[in-house]
């Protein structure tokens, strides 16, 4: 299968802790991989790894070697501002910038230098779509993101990350702040973008695992303790701790 | 231990299977006893009571079901749940088939020497229940193989007594084709118990293991 990442034997130090051990992982592109463990096992840390987050952390060490289309993406002299380009990000609580739904989407590719507002306009249009939110706002592009609902606001903040056309899309608990009914949108939204894009997302919904996603790697103690299809994961896992985990045994 | 009330749901389905396992284990050892002296009475009693095993098995799919609505099941936990309702669906079929053979100790005018080839089934049958009761409560995967090698006892048995009743049958000797046609009827009964009981041994195996075999 096609392989977006290859990590290998990825060690991350924050001080002299170490928050991931040993870690060995392949994510397949347009794919759903969802990465699940109690609080605190690593599995954030391990994502925000992907496209160099960590690096604005202070005290964070880190060996090993992840490769991003068959490149080594996490040396010095790697173009990170690329990578991060590529490799697009949503977060746990939706964080819409202060500003019009439509600046909030054209910001990432002004920042790129795209001037032309009929191009601007049509990514915003693109994007606001691919994030199934367009409907809901396309008569008020110039209201405040700030007055959006939860969900709608999360909707934009994939909408913006969509902008940049990346290939890849971390997403870091992306719907624990909102309601089910939000919540729903966002998952029927993240199966449709597999079509076009990689997906790697963090979440505590085991449900939400078993129902959105192709992969799943359970995370234990800064560990990768298994990792395979989540139908195999949600039906049999090999290590009695992920069985533990998953049946809500402990966690 | 964590979700102290799912589990409690679960061991509580666990006992409701256990329960009908025993009631249809002791329909049969009933059976048994009414064969052996064809005694009507004992046969009514074991068709009145297949009432209550039909309701222990809606009782098991109705528990299923809610567990399944408000714990969202995973992994073991959904096959022990998935294996509750299945054994539940072959025991009520097995509990009919009882009510089947009580009904024939009622209605037959058969010699009683013939009807004494339907006897032949109860050994390898009891020991069939009583290792998979064993095997449920233990979730004991080598006990529930051992199942399918006594069906095939059973599925031998069988096999010459088609033999001598269609003989029987073709040349009408001793005993009528209707009265030979309705002795194949209830064997035909036991053979299928014997499959039954081997359907509940594969659940069982899939549920420790989550492994399908197919083992008749």
């Amino acid at each position: 299968m096609d392989k977006v990442f290859q990590i290998d034997d990825l060690n991350l130090f924050y001080d002299d802790f170490q928050a991931l051990k040993h870690i060995d992982l392949e994510i397949y592109r347009n794919k759903i991989t969802a990465l699940i463990g109690p609080s605190g096992c690593g599995k954030s840390t391990f994502i925000r790894c992907l496209n160099r987050m960590n690096d604005l952390i202070d005290g964070v060490k880190m060996d090993g070697c992840i490769r991003f289309d068959d490149e080594v993406c996490n040396l010095d002299g790697y173009d990170v501002i690329n990578l991060r380009k590529r490799v697009g990000m949503v977060f746990q609580k939706p964080n819409p910038f202060p500003m019009s739904i439509f600046d909030n989407i054209a910001y990432g590719p002004r920042r790129q230098g795209v001037k032309d507002k009929a191009t601007l306009k049509e990514t915003v249009i693109k994007s606001l779509k691919q994030a199934a939110l367009y409907d809901e706002v396309k008569d008020d592009l110039n209201k405040s993101a700030l007055s959006l609902s939860g969900g709608q606001q999360q909707r934009l903040c994939i909408a913006r990350a969509l902008a940049m056309e990346p290939e890849v899309l971390l997403m870091d608990e992306p719907t624990s702040a909102l309601d089910p009914i939000a919540t729903q949108k966002i998952e029927a939204l993240i199966s449709e973008l597999k079509e076009k894009y990689t997906i790697v997302i963090v979440t505590h919904s085991m449900q939400q695992a078993a129902r959105i996603s192709d992969y799943t790697a359970f995370f234990y103690m800064g560990e990768l303790r298994e990792y395979d299809a989540t139908d195999k994961i949600f039906k049999a896992p090999k290590l009695k701790q992920t069985e533990d985990y998953i049946t809500g045994r402990f966690g | 231990m964590e979700r102290i009330r799912f589990q409690e749901m679960l061991s509580r389905l666990k006992g409701e299977v256990t329960s009908m396992l025993k009631d249809v284990t002791d329909q049969f050892n009933r059976l048994y006893e009414a064969l052996e002296s064809m005694d009507k009475t004992k046969a009514e009693a074991i068709i009145s009571f297949d009432e209550a095993i039909n309701e222990k098995e809606d009782k098991i799919n109705e528990d299923s079901f809610l567990i399944i609505a408000k714990e969202c099941p995973v992994a073991s936990d959904l096959r022990m749940i998935m294996t509750a309702i299945r054994i539940a669906n072959d025991l009520e079929r097995i509990g009919d088939y009882a009510c089947n053979l009580a009904k024939y100790i009622i209605h037959t005018t058969t010699k009683h020497e013939y009807n004494k080839a339907i006897l032949d089934y109860f050994k390898p049958l009891m020991a069939m229940f009583d290792i998979i009761q064993h095997a449920y409560l233990e979730n004991d995967v080598v006990e529930a193989l051992k199942v399918a090698k006594m069906d095939e006892r059973i599925d031998g048995i069988y096999e010459n007594h088609v033999k001598k009743f269609i003989r029987i049958l073709k040349h009408e000797v001793d005993i009528s084709a209707s009265e030979a046609g309705r002795i194949l009827f209830v064997i035909k009964q036991l053979e299928r118990t014997g499959d039954h009981l081997t359907n509940i041994s594969e659940a069982i195996i899939y549920c420790v293991r989550a492994e399908r075999l197919t083992l008749n």
